[in-house]
């Protein structure tokens, strides 16, 4: 276990890496958003995603994540993707007609086929888009990133304070939680409970025997824990000078600069409704839909 | 029969980039009957070493052999009854008192023989004796485990392994954390056992305890066996020991011995023993 | 001066069992206080007392001259540090340098000084190759010198040791005890207080304090402490190996009392 990264976060040395997370996680959001945003035109659709996906490719590339690791993030998606192929192709969208392949007397439209590429390219960029921020960001720096983005919250008297203090003391027990789990396991298997097979009933005490002990242990812990913080002369309500700080840097100004662009030019484009293609090439529509 | 490894080696996650060979090579054997100390530095592989004994973990190479039991990668030599095996070797992990989790604490000794299939009076009673044996009285019985002090939750804890009557009983540094006291009492309770037919298999950092009660001694290092010897003559070696600690008892030995009194180290087991070789070689040298 | 002034302190956890039956002691700057007992005997609620995690009753409690209360709360706890017993439940940055950081964010130290501060206290307890890592890649011994680094970050001029080394394997326990003693070397106006099962630590430090049922049973210089024979025998309490030895000796009819450690005892039986 002690050798394991938690999540995604691949300990490279990228730009992407260097990048101050509170970008980063704006830069996510705005991002999706792009995504998202559909076009009335179906060729405007796939020109725009296809930029996107570049975009996102070529992110990928710089922050050194191997496409193995995007896969292995799609593949537990998978079933989700044939589900949502099956559905589209038995529910054709309204006005379906022209027909791909027919079998028997069963119809599957080009429309059909359009829209599952479609829902299958968003979900892939949706994914992409988060393993690049998991990937190059510590768990850590993504909680003081939400610490800072909660701090208007502190106005209406949310603990933003400790609810940051909370999940960074989560994340840095989480391998010790998991060394402990071994540990317990191990002393039940000992004496004789199955994890693996048995009945409902004997399950259930397998599992009880797992969380009672984790539990306990976990009271106990904070106990220790709430005491050598105070001795330590925590205060969440005090003022408390900090030791690390974010620092955000060119990089972080130019690529926010660079996305909001691109997000606002998705939107308006979408919403202006202009057709890029047709404009530049004057070739009419019809033509591009066959 | 004795215990047997065969060119055991272990990996863990093997395979990944946090492969890590944990045991390399063992060829060992624990006698039936004895009192074994395995010792060595922490990282050494003594808990990997022992958790093949009750198949926890299987050898990624070699196997090992309890009693007609075989614990090994190979599918054909493998046993199917591991289960039994975890009912012929009791394993009592470091810190066993985290494991509690029943209402009462003659239920969670019960527990572990009720999952051998012993019927619920047959495993209340064996949770009694065990009990009793660890020196936890009637009063305890229906008690929370939780309201006991931590002394006396390990005490549930070992308990509810000797419940099982294993005639092996492995020990993971059953006296860490313990005062003095604690442990003189828990080891009492060991040799006891020893006494009367258990194998005791007992991995500790405490040489004072290996001197005292063991009758074998198997050094480990880097996953590799160094040694297996006696007490007696793994303390007596000039060299550095392993990085072990020295018992109190023989650092004395030494620096007496470095002085030019030479004492009969077979003589020496414990203070008094060895308030007589001194007298002994005092009178010698007159 | 008196570091600590321990006055007629009770406390009880349940309202009908006082685990601290009436415990006076004081102890002056600069020494070195081990309190032995047996688990159960009040040892750590009394450490928990005096920095005021647990609060009592009936009884004072001075540190420097200043009275414990709700107030003076916070003023005490800059002087005092305390390390316990369980390295993984007081580590609690996500590496040992926001760990030993977390003291100094909750004292105000200001940001440009942290730095430094973290450098110099990782070097003192020979932590500074570990900085950056995390406490799950640590050692027990590692962990708890990270502690140790962390409250002298603050300064203390008490340091409480709550059975420190209880959980380590040895290699862990001289570590502790080796930083403990460059700790003393280097500020000898360093007050410690240890409690401990170690009896041989107990042999070693300036003053011994027996506790036993809640109550101090003996309390004074190692030698007279362990001279008390039928006592500590009667709580079933250990002796220092030289003692033992001494004792041995003197069945066999040799006489050595006088001489201090093994060393000089080595060099008498030779002779």
């Amino acid at each position: 276990m002690k050798g394991m990264t938690l999540g995604r976060y691949a300990p490279f040395n990228t730009v992407i890496h260097r990048m101050d997370p509170r970008s980063k996680l704006l830069m996510l959001v705005l991002m999706m958003v792009a995504v998202f945003y559909g076009y009335q035109s179906q060729v405007m659709t796939f020109v725009m995603g296809g930029i996107i996906f570049i975009l996102i490719l070529t992110i990928l590339l710089i922050s050194r994540i191997s496409l193995k690791q995007l896969f292995s993030s799609l593949k537990a998606l998978w079933i989700m993707i044939i589900i949502l192929l099956i559905i589209n192709v038995l529910v054709p969208p309204i006005g379906a007609s022209k027909i791909a392949l027919s079998i028997g007397t069963y119809n599957i439209f080009w429309e059909s086929i359009l829209q599952s590429a479609k829902i299958i390219l968003r979900l892939v960029m949706m994914i992409s888009l988060t393993l690049i921020l998991t990937a190059t960001t510590k768990p850590l720096d993504l909680t003081y990133a939400l610490e800072w983005y909660m701090y208007p919250l502190k106005l209406i008297k949310f603990p933003t304070h400790e609810i940051a203090m909370t999940i960074s003391i989560a994340l840095r027990f989480i391998p010790t939680l998991l060394d402990e789990t071994m540990r317990i396991m191990n002393a039940q298997a000992s004496r004789g409970v199955d994890f693996e097979h048995g009945k409902v009933k004997e399950k259930i005490k397998a599992i009880l025997s797992l969380i009672v002990p984790l539990f306990m242990s976990a009271f106990q812990r904070s106990e220790e824990l709430a005491n050598a913080m105070e001795a330590r002369g925590y205060n969440p309500r005090a003022k408390r000078t900090r030791y690390r700080n974010l620092h955000w840097g060119i990089s972080d100004t130019l690529s926010l600069i660079f996305v909001i662009t691109i997000t606002t030019g998705v939107i308006v484009t979408s919403v202006m409704n202009w057709n890029f293609i047709e404009m530049i090439f004057n070739i009419p529509t019809w033509v591009v839909i066959l | 029969m004795p215990i047997k490894y065969t060119d055991v080696s272990f990996t863990y996650n093997d395979k990944t980039p946090f492969s890590y060979e944990a045991l390399r090579g063992v060829n060992l054997e624990i006698l039936d009957g004895s009192f074994t100390a395995i010792v060595g530095k922490t990282g050494c592989g003594k808990s990997t070493l022992i958790q093949q004994l009750n198949g926890l973990l299987i050898p990624s190479e070699g196997e090992v052999a309890v009693n007609q039991y075989v614990v090994s990668k190979n599918r054909k030599r493998r046993t199917k009854k591991i289960k039994e095996l975890r009912k012929l070797v009791g394993i009592v992990f470091q810190f066993p008192e985290y494991q509690l989790f029943e209402e009462t604490v003659e239920k969670d000794v019960a527990f572990g023989p009720k999952n051998f299939g012993l019927s619920n009076e047959e495993a209340l009673k064996n949770a009694h004796d065990a009990l009793r044996l660890v020196g936890l009285d009637d009063t305890f019985f229906k008690r929370s485990p939780f309201d006991l002090s931590g002394g006396e939750r390990r005490r549930v804890a070992i308990a509810g392994i000797l419940a099982l009557k294993p005639s092996i009983l492995v020990l993971d540094e059953p006296t860490a954390g313990l005062d003095p006291r604690g442990a003189r009492e828990m080891m009492k309770l060991f040799k006891g056992l020893h006494d009367n037919g258990t194998t005791v298999i007992l991995v500790t950092h405490d040489m004072n305890i290996v001197l005292e009660y063991s009758d074998t001694v198997i050094v480990m290092e880097d996953g590799e066996v160094r040694e297996i010897t006696t007490p007696l003559q793994l303390f007596n070696q000039e060299n550095d020991l392993y990085s072990l600690e020295t018992p109190l008892l023989y650092k004395f030995v030494k620096l007496l011995s470095d002085q030019g009194l030479k004492l009969n180290l077979n003589e020496i087991k414990d203070i008094e023993s060895l308030g007589a070789a001194i007298a002994k070689a005092r009178g010698n040298k007159k | 001066m008196l570091a600590l002034e321990v006055k007629n302190l009770f406390f009880s956890y349940d309202g009908k069992h006082d685990a601290v039956n009436d415990v006076s002691f004081q102890v002056q700057r600069g020494k070195y206080v081990s309190i032995i007992g047996h688990n159960g005997s009040g040892k750590s609620t009394l450490a928990k007392l005096i920095i005021g995690l647990l609060s009592f009753k009936k009884g004072e409690v001075r540190v420097f001259d200043q009275l414990l209360t709700n107030e003076s709360l916070h003023e005490i706890r800059s002087k005092v540090g305390i390390v316990f017993q369980n390295p993984d439940n007081q580590f609690i940055g996500a590496t040992v340098k926001d760990d030993i950081a977390f003291g100094l964010e909750n004292r105000l130290v200001p940001h440009e000084d942290m730095e430094d501060i973290i450098q110099k206290f990782a070097a003192k307890v020979r932590m500074k190759e570990f900085l950056e890592s995390e406490p799950a890649n640590l050692s027990g011994g590692q962990k708890q010198r990270v502690a140790i680094a962390g409250i002298l970050a603050m300064s203390p001029d008490l340091v409480i040791l709550d059975e420190a080394t209880s959980m380590l394997d040895p290699k862990g326990k001289r570590e502790v005890k080796e930083t403990l003693l460059e700790m003393r070397e280097e500020n000898p106006n360093l007050t410690i207080l240890s409690i401990t099962h170690d009896i041989e630590e107990a042999t070693i430090s300036d003053e011994v304090i027996v506790m036993h049922q809640g109550k101090i049973i003996l309390n004074g210089a190692p030698k007279e402490v362990f001279a008390n024979e039928d006592i500590l025998k009667e709580i079933d309490l250990d002796f220092p190996f030289i003692q033992k030895i001494k004792k041995v000796l003197k069945l066999q009819g040799i006489d050595v009392e006088n001489l201090a450690n093994l060393e000089e005892l080595a060099d008498f039986l030779c002779r």
